[in-house]
């Protein structure tokens, strides 16, 4: 998938727990774990708009598109 | 509209009405039972069936019939048996609400590669023994059950890629 999540940075640039975020965002722990590892399908506009919310940031400090991982991706 | 009466009580069945009590679970139950009366119905067919007489019921074979078509029969009675056990695991995933998976998908194709190789048994035998109708018609029969199961597994298939995507979207 040639589109990044970049959740983990975000939490760690503002030193915040992952279970706190999802509890804010209104999302499952678990499903958020989803989107952290890359593992996602799709976001949302209202996950997309609740994380900046929270996080203060824009959609493309979250998502971030890497033009090599899309030549090489063919497993999706 | 028409009713249906269960358990002392009336139900409606239709478009107008889902009913208040045929439950989805009620009706999960009635199919484990279906496919055990068919699995031991077909297992005690295939004990009895040597010895049953030469004009029980619609079954009209005579010995020497009967003896010409025994490998087929038996041949589809084991397919028949297998394609049940699988049908019973089946409803026991969707009993956990494990539905639309890629085993289900598995079992279902099984299922109706069954159907079509009871047809083919069937046809097969018929037209190299004694070109008997009725085989023929089994057979036939089989096989279109083969294709239904066929269509339910793609969409059984399509469901579970929708379902995945559903899952993946947070």
């Amino acid at each position: 998938m040639p589109i990044t999540v970049n959740l983990d940075i975000l939490l760690a640039q503002r030193r915040l727990p992952a279970g706190e975020l999802a509890a804010r965002v209104g999302i499952t722990p678990a499903n958020l774990s989803i989107l952290k590892n890359q593992k996602a399908r799709a976001i949302r506009f209202s996950t997309l708009e609740a994380l900046c919310r929270e996080l203060g940031c824009q959609p493309g400090d979250l998502l971030e598109y890497d033009e090599y991982d899309a030549e090489g991706d063919s497993d999706d | 509209m028409f009713l249906l009466i269960i358990d002392k009580n009336v139900s409606m069945i239709g478009p107008m009405s889902m009913t208040p009590h045929w439950s989805a679970d009620r009706s999960l139950r009635l199919s484990v039972v279906c496919t055990w009366v068919a699995l031991v119905g077909a297992a005690a067919a295939g004990v009895a069936a040597p010895f049953l007489p030469e004009d029980f019921g619609p079954v009209n074979f005579d010995r020497a019939g009967f003896v010409r078509y025994a490998p087929s029969i038996y041949l589809c009675l084991a397919i028949g048996l297998v394609a049940l056990v699988v049908l019973l695991r089946l409803l026991t995933d969707i009993a956990r609400g494990e539905v639309f998976t890629l085993a289900n998908v598995r079992r279902i194709r099984a299922v109706s590669w069954a159907a079509v190789a009871i047809g083919v048994v069937c046809v097969v035998s018929a037209l190299a023994l004694d070109h008997r109708a009725s085989v023929v018609l089994i057979g036939l029969a089989a096989a279109f059950c083969g294709l239904v199961a066929r269509v339910i597994k793609n969409v059984v298939d399509t469901a579970r890629l929708l379902k995945e995507d559903s899952d993946f979207t947070i």
